[in-house]
């Protein structure tokens, strides 16, 4: 299968975009709905399932448009092809607050396990599979669920998660205990597993949950710093609307004013 | 050594990239050679062997490096192919450690798919449970009917008849009452139940009996009948459909199918299902229950001496001449929630059991002594039309 090599800049801290520059000929597969803007002859082509097999006829399209709809994407996936006769950039924007990260599938052996719903784009020609957690214990309680997904091919991923993005490199035997739901991506050498935190006291009060997941080297894992789900549940606990305190916690101490300034100067 | 015994993997270790490197291995006596991509060869003396990575699918041979160069590293058979090909030079001493691996992989898969079965096993129960009641419905009813005291049969009788008298008006005394209760009573001899007969007068060619015994024919059914052995064959039939609890094994089955349904399917989606689903139940027990209760009836028009040809030819009347004419049980849904059961009309006699009840009457040539009623005077009684 032949991979395009394809050029990327990642713009922005917090809230980043990857603009990927397309030689006249290549092509690149974006989540759909996560394009932000093309130039000038880039001719964008929905496709039914993953764009990677290109012969693979209608079963092999309909099998991978399945997997695709099992690890929670669209059915189809778009393909940005550059139709001109120079260079031409196309950009992919993160949906939510986080770090996009790109990763050489050639330099870790082809193969990368991430997170279900985390593919941003990539060249085309990588394809997009579903990895089942065979380990119950982990797809139970390692917060990863048991769909992952599986990005196959030697070409350029971008995959992107909340809050900092942090990429480790194991050595062999080295261990790395996570909180379940910060693990973004690993190498397949990988071994993910999970591991309960030790004491009944920490398991109830320690706010980490009865379980930690475990990654053992050698291989490199990349962890998010804030899940969008945590994200989206400490918003929800603070929106009015759903009964939450419109007012920071400094208003206990009494309304309005007052409080604001006495919460303004507990802060430091 | 021969080349084809290498296999394909990735190494990792100190002085390699962090995400290790592609090489090939291969056995050389006890120890494991690695080459790496860019021409390095490492040696390791004592490797150790494993299942590891995700889902344990890869076969990993670690080992330390001594103590000059700190760290470990760690060898990963990458393909199916490549891992048979390890497997089979391996040397004698590491067979059993590579079976054990191997055997650990298996694990993790049987494990796999044992948790799946058993989330799928617990989330198909309420159907299969539900295809088990289905598929032995009749017999559940009749065990469940069979438990049900004559008192309270009666007792739902006359709750039946309570309803009846609100549809249609009830004739209670007269020549045609007289003219059923004394063939109906030869029908009954012997019976545990209380019969109470009743016409009523509607044009229908219907007759019902209700749990407890309680038997309404309707006018149009006696206007219909040439003789009073007709009108017996009709009677017989239906006094066979009570004493052997059909309508309340139909009962028993529909409201299980309908307890069973929502509880496989949610009470929001169930509903509708559960409604379909039961009176689809219902109208194959019906078939069954006809064919039932036209034997029965049969056995006991002989037994009351009564001509049976009476049934036979009052059944091709109705076989005839059914006809929906003014809905009896043909109406629209709300109607025939709310009407008593009309066995007799929503499954008319058909061919078939026509040509069965032929047939058990073949070997028939008795001769029965007509009924010793005025069947003009019972006719004439009714009220006019």
């Amino acid at each position: 299968m032949a991979m395009d090599v394809v050029d990327y800049e990642i713009f922005g801290t917090d809230m980043q975009y990857v603009e990927v520059e397309l030689d006249p000929g290549e092509a690149a597969v974006g989540e759909a709905g996560v394009m932000m803007y093309m130039q000038d002859g880039i001719q964008m082509d929905t496709v039914f399932g993953d764009g990677a097999q290109q012969s693979g006829g209608f079963f092999g399209k309909l099998l991978g448009a399945g997997k695709r709809l099992i690890t929670g994407e669209g059915l189809f996936t778009t393909v940005f092809h550059n139709e001109g006769t120079g260079k031409r950039r196309v950009a992919f924007a993160a949906p939510y607050p986080g770090r996009i990260i790109a990763v050489d599938l050639s330099t870790i052996g082809g193969t990368l396990i991430c997170q279900k719903d985390s593919f941003l784009c990539a060249a085309k020609g990588v394809s997009l599979g579903i990895a089942f957690q065979k380990k119950l214990g982990a797809g139970f309680f390692g917060g990863e669920g048991f769909i992952m997904q599986k990005l196959d091919g030697d070409g350029m991923a971008f995959v992107h998660a909340g809050g900092t993005l942090m990429e480790k490199t194991l050595v062999p035997g080295e261990q790395l205990r996570v909180d379940t739901g910060c693990v973004v991506a690993f190498q397949p050498t990988v071994d993910f597993d999970i591991q309960y935190v030790g004491k009944i006291k920490s398991a109830l009060f320690g706010g980490e949950g009865l379980f930690f997941a475990t990654l053992t080297g050698p291989g490199k894992v990349w962890l998010q710093s804030l899940p969008l789900s945590r994200l989206a549940n400490r918003i929800v606990m603070s929106a009015p609307a759903a009964g939450g305190r419109s007012a920071d916690q400094g208003s206990l101490l009494g309304a309005g004013v007052l409080g604001g300034i006495l919460g303004g100067g507990d802060d430091d | 050594m021969p080349e084809t015994a290498s296999f394909a993997g990735r190494v990792f270790g100190p002085g390699l990239p962090g995400g290790g490197a592609a090489a090939a291995a291969r056995w050389q006596d006890a120890a494991l050679v690695v080459v790496v991509a860019d021409g390095r060869e490492i040696v390791a003396a004592r490797v150790r062997i494993e299942a590891s990575g995700f889902n344990a699918e890869r076969v990993r041979l670690a080992w330390s490096a001594g103590p000059e160069a700190a760290g470990d590293y760690a060898f990963f058979v990458e393909s199916a192919e490549a891992r048979a090909r390890c497997v089979a030079s391996a040397p004698e001493e590491h067979a059993a450690a590579l079976r054990a691996a191997l055997g650990a992989q298996a694990k993790t898969e049987r494990r796999f798919r044992l948790g799946w079965g058993v989330i799928g096993a617990v989330l198909l129960l309420p159907f299969l449970v539900l295809a088990g009641f289905a598929l032995n419905a009749d017999a559940l009813a009749r065990w469940v009917v069979a438990r049900i005291p004559v008192a309270q049969e009666a007792a739902l009788g006359d709750l039946t008849l309570a309803q009846t008298r609100t549809q249609m008006t009830l004739i209670e005394r007269g020549p045609a009452v007289d003219a059923v209760r004394s063939i109906g009573e030869k029908l009954t001899v012997g019976s545990p139940h209380r019969y109470r007969w009743f016409v009523a007068d509607r044009p229908d060619l219907n007759a019902f009996a209700a749990p407890g015994g309680v038997v309404v024919v309707f006018s149009g059914l006696i206007r219909a009948a040439k003789t009073p052995e007709e009108l017996a064959g009709v009677l017989a039939h239906e006094v066979a459909h009570a004493e052997l609890r059909h309508s309340l094994q139909a009962m028993a089955k529909s409201l299980g199918l309908r307890a069973l349904v929502s509880l496989a399917l949610g009470d929001f989606a169930g509903d509708r299902m559960a409604g379909a689903l039961a009176q689809l139940g219902e109208l194959k027990y019906s078939r069954d229950a006809e064919r039932e209760a036209d034997a029965e009836g049969l056995r006991r028009l002989l037994a009351a001496g009564i001509d049976p040809h009476g049934m036979v030819s009052m059944f091709a009347t109705l076989a005839r001449g059914a006809p929906a004419d003014d809905g009896g049980g043909e109406g629209t849904a709300e109607e025939r929630r709310v009407s008593p059961p009309t066995l007799l009309s929503t499954h008319p006699p058909t061919e078939e059991r026509l040509a069965s009840l032929r047939q058990m009457l073949a070997g028939e040539n008795r001769q029965f002594a007509p009924l010793s009623i005025d069947w003009a005077a019972v006719k004439a009684s009714l009220p006019a039309r």
